[in-house]
């Protein structure tokens, strides 16, 4: 009974471990390529989910096209927060591009909070039923997120493997003033960077409210998380940042199972000092 | 540097004056609770001045070390018996000694693993705060704080603090006695050696400074500074909660900082009383005060990094310089 019971736990931990990656690993290429702390990730996450869900309870588009709608619009508004918060900065102390992603982040979490609301909301899950693997209860849902996930991590995967963007991405995050001489055009790979992360982090937000709910602090605690997961995976290593997204979710899954409710949001911060001490630069080796 | 010769204190003394007497001549309460807050704010301000602008070091955890003191003063105040003057101090010790295990925990950190350790630091302390029932009651709180009871000074009538005018007045002693203390630590050698850590501290290393005690310090002493304003918060508003000390509060701090001017004297008390009589003003926009905030770090940080403290300083030294090439 117990090792069923560990077993589902362990799999409700790599669905949310999935989702973490999801999103860090849209923070692990823009540290990567543009080496910008972009502390407002989280908050385009949570853009991501509500502009998802109001695409589809408020305008009525069908959950498909408003999770295809949701990650278009929110990577417009990365590539227009990097136009004017990131861009002005570029030459400056990296502190001061700190700064001011944390006040794009409030700017935002605010926003989010007077056009939302403040109550929970939730999207309907895109599936319905649950896939019995012997004892195991997998609701489809899940499966779907994970597969979706996975497609999703591929897709970049090939995309930084083959396409000469993504090409350009990796020159780019080793060394951008030699990529710059290669031609690669510093601006335009700003864009698409942003615009690929964020179009990350508004797809885990959409599927992360179709099984959770939608709060408009719910881009805080995912940037803290992700930001333990970058950590964990190593900063710039997106293989990293899947194996640390999978292992913090499961790590979050059983101290919630076996310890306490209170410890969700602790677990993540906990393990983030006892990274920071002992391994800072990351679980795996290489980048 | 700002204050650093005798011709220059006097603008600085005149904002003294009105700071003591503006208040009482509008002889309304309300301002004199507003200038407490304010005072508050710029406490902590100059706080993380301190460690971020002195030493570079980025930290979040302001609000952590804000809560610890309050909750510290409070507590001995109310389960121990203890006297306000005993509590506040141990509320500055008490926070200096989790700033000092702050810097030992992150001293291997820089830059943004830094700002993320203090994040994960400041998030640690308020889930402890709001989940040790027993000791701190949790998210409710402990309340029925009392006040500061009168204090007797030799040849004088003892002072009370009942007021809103007399607990300002306690709150701005302690704010010039830390802005005076930062002053002094600014231009002294560890004033000096922590600018260096900030400049380039492998450099710095190799001039003989001892960084990592430094970094340490720099911690302990922004803690410290919280510390104290936490108790002055405690027995004041009389209650306390973790929903004051959250990161809300850390980030106003860091806005307050940065908008007054980061690494100036005068710049984050700038910052933490605009910050505080900003949304009275704008009380219309109260429930957009974060959005207005976020907004207002990134236009400062890009157009002026020196915050306001810097751009006035700017100001000043091309005026000075204009004076001085008029002169045949």
């Amino acid at each position: 009974m117990t090792l069923v019971l560990f077993v589902q736990h362990l799999a409700n931990g790599l669905i949310t471990g999935g989702l973490y990656a999801l999103v860090a690993i849209g923070l692990s290429l823009i540290y990567g390529v543009l080496r910008i702390i972009n502390f407002a990730h989280g908050e385009i996450f949570a853009v991501g989910a509500y502009l998802g869900f109001f695409l589809w309870r408020v305008l009525g588009v069908p959950l498909p096209l408003a999770f295809v709608g949701a990650m278009v619009g929110t990577a417009a508004m990365g590539v227009v927060a990097e136009r004017l918060v990131f861009r002005p900065l570029r030459f400056a102390d990296p502190l001061n591009s700190m700064i001011s992603a944390i006040g794009l982040s409030f700017l935002l979490q605010n926003l989010i909070l007077q056009v939302g609301g403040a109550e929970p909301r939730r999207l309907d899950p895109f599936m319905s039923g649950v896939l019995l693997v012997g004892p195991i209860a997998l609701p489809f849902q899940y499966l779907f997120i994970l597969g979706l996930a996975g497609v999703l991590i591929a897709a970049i995967e090939v995309y930084l493997r083959r396409a000469w963007n993504g090409l350009a991405l990796r020159a780019s995050s080793q060394d951008p003033g030699t990529a710059a001489l290669m031609g690669v055009n510093i601006d335009r790979l700003a864009r698409v960077t942003f615009a690929a992360a964020s179009a990350l982090a508004a797809a885990a937000g959409v599927l992360v409210g179709s099984v959770f709910l939608l709060q408009p602090t719910m881009g805080v605690s995912m940037a803290a998380k992700c930001f333990v997961v970058v950590i964990l995976g190593g900063v710039g290593n997106l293989p990293g940042a899947i194996v640390g997204g999978l292992v913090l979710g499961v790590a979050e899954s059983l101290a919630v199972a076996y310890v306490s409710t209170a410890l969700r949001d602790v677990v993540a911060f906990v393990v983030l000092i006892v990274a920071l001490l002992f391994r800072p630069q990351g679980l795996l080796r290489g980048a | 540097m700002m204050l650093a010769e005798g011709s220059r204190r006097w603008p600085w003394l005149l904002l003294l004056a009105v700071a003591v007497v503006g208040p009482p001549l509008t002889g309304e309460p309300y301002v004199a609770h507003l200038m407490v807050l304010g005072s508050l704010s710029a406490l902590l301000a100059v706080g993380l001045n301190i460690a971020l602008g002195f030493a570079g070091l980025f930290s979040f955890a302001q609000g952590a070390f804000y809560g610890i003191g309050a909750y510290v003063s409070a507590l001995l105040v109310l389960s121990c018996g203890a006297g306000f003057w005993t509590a506040f101090l141990a509320a500055g010790v008490a926070a200096g000694l989790a700033g000092l295990l702050l810097g030992l925990l992150t001293i291997r950190l820089g830059g943004h693993y830094l700002a993320i350790a203090t994040f994960a630091f400041q998030e640690i302390v308020i889930v402890v705060i709001r989940n040790w029932d027993s000791v701190t009651k949790g998210p409710l709180g402990l309340s029925g704080v009392p006040g500061p009871a009168p204090l007797a000074l030799p040849g004088l009538p003892p002072l009370e603090f009942h007021s809103e005018l007399a607990y300002y007045y306690l709150a701005l002693a302690v704010l010039v006695l830390a802005v005076a203390v930062s002053w002094r630590l600014r231009t002294s050698q560890i004033g000096l050696e922590l600018l260096a850590v900030r400049d380039d501290e492998v450099a710095a290393r190799a001039m003989g400074v001892r960084a990592v005690q430094l970094k340490i310090f720099a911690f302990s002493a922004s803690a410290v500074l919280a510390g104290l304003a936490g108790s002055l918060f405690a027995h004041y508003v009389k209650n306390v909660s973790p929903e004051s000390f959250a990161v809300a509060t850390s980030f106003a701090v860091l806005v307050s900082v940065l908008v007054g001017g980061l690494g100036t004297i005068m710049g984050p008390v700038l910052g933490g009383i605009a910050l505080t009589f900003l949304p009275e003003y704008l009380r219309v926009f109260q429930e957009h005060r974060f959005t207005i905030y976020g907004a207002l770090l990134i236009v400062v940080i890009i157009a002026l990094p020196g915050g306001v403290a810097g751009a006035l300083q700017t100001l000043a030294r091309r005026w000075r310089a204009r004076a001085q090439a008029a002169r045949p």
